[in-house]
């Protein structure tokens, strides 16, 4: 078990810091990259956010004040990494987020790293019928398994508003599936 | 008697009958929900990972270093020499000539008011403008819609993470 406290000592450390940057996406990477992914959906664009990612890390770790964990503010970084790609991916096309995500699960069907079937698209289509916070907040609890503590650090929303934003968004899910998959 | 004790000093969370409805309805719905989403990445991608963001970081570091075309010690001979031509320009120069307004470029004014050479007042610079002028420079401030702000934020900040408080 690496001690985090040691490891962001060390990333400052001019001596250590690309040692300990190895280390350090050793062990986020496959995270992160799952995280990234639930929200982009494709392969290539998580594997460019995910890199952009550990490079911002890397050059701003100077800037992390150990207010709160290493992990909480690397999801965070990741996170808003992801949601400004999607952003600037919108506007490019000058149509909604929405529209963006729904064209990328339109797309999944032809992709050579989707091995999904017709249920995993319409659970894609339905996690995406709910507002950008509450997507966040059921991928990083039903795929993620965070605990509601973690989250609320991540996504900077009390622990209450995420257990209700959770209930709210499996039940829209469900009833979403139910209604499309018999059509 | 001393069983009941025992179960009275047992504790539950705040709460926890009140939401033990929502969560039992939750955990049924959930039943009905895929395990998995079908995801998968390139054979071996984990393991090449690293190197890829170790390349990505140092092409990066190495497009942010400037390389200088002439060196330090070619650009301080030339800097010398250009500096006494113009002492030798300037010292032979009509001294006596008065320079008109329109002569004069405005960046040389900039200039001359930036190394200090004058002290304005804030009110002092207000009174050379129109009222016109200033109403035209407060509305045009306050025409910045959220959306326009956001959309300039979106184009020319690159990393929308330096805003965030760390």
């Amino acid at each position: 078990m690496i001690d985090e406290k040691e490891l962001v000592i060390a990333l400052k450390s001019q001596n250590e810091c690309e040692r300990a940057f190895q280390i350090l996406v050793n062990l986020y990477k496959e995270r992160l990259y799952w995280h990234i992914r639930k929200i982009v959906l494709n392969h290539e664009d998580t594997d460019d956010i995910l890199q952009n990612t550990f490079i911002k890390i890397y050059k701003n770790i100077h800037k992390f004040e150990e207010k709160s964990k290493l992990y909480t503010w690397m999801y965070r970084i990741a996170t808003n990494e992801s949601i400004t790609f999607l952003n600037k991916k919108a506007k490019k096309k000058n149509i909604t987020i929405e529209e963006v995500k729904n064209q990328l699960i339109e797309n999944l069907e032809s992709d050579i790293y989707f091995e999904g079937n017709q249920i995993q698209i319409l659970f894609q289509k339905a996690i995406n019928t709910l507002p950008q916070k509450q997507q966040l907040v059921f991928n990083m609890k039903y795929f993620e398994d965070h605990t509601y503590e973690n989250l609320s650090e991540i996504l900077e929303t009390s622990v209450g508003g995420l257990k209700s934003s959770y209930h709210i968004a499996v039940k829209k899910i469900t009833a979403y599936i139910k209604l499309n998959e018999t059509i | 008697m001393k069983r009941r004790e025992n179960i009275d000093k047992f504790k539950v969370p705040t709460n926890y009958f009140d939401e033990f409805e929502n969560h039992l309805l939750n955990k049924i719905n959930e039943e009905v929900l895929p395990k998995n989403i079908g995801f998968k990445t390139p054979t071996g991608y984990f393991n090449k990972l690293d190197f890829n963001i170790k390349r990505k970081n140092n092409s990066r570091l190495k497009e942010g270093k400037l390389i200088p075309v002439v060196s330090k010690k070619t650009f301080m001979y030339a800097a010398s020499i250009a500096a006494m031509v113009l002492l030798v320009f300037s010292v032979l120069k009509d001294a006596t000539r008065v320079y008109t307004l329109e002569e004069i470029e405005i960046s040389s004014i900039e200039n001359f008011i930036n190394e200090g050479n004058i002290q304005l007042k804030q009110h002092e610079i207000s009174i050379l403008f129109t009222d016109e002028i200033l109403n035209n420079i407060t509305s045009n401030q306050s025409r910045l819609s959220g959306n326009q702000l956001e959309n300039y934020l979106l184009e020319n900040i690159n990393d929308l993470n330096a805003l965030l408080p760390y």
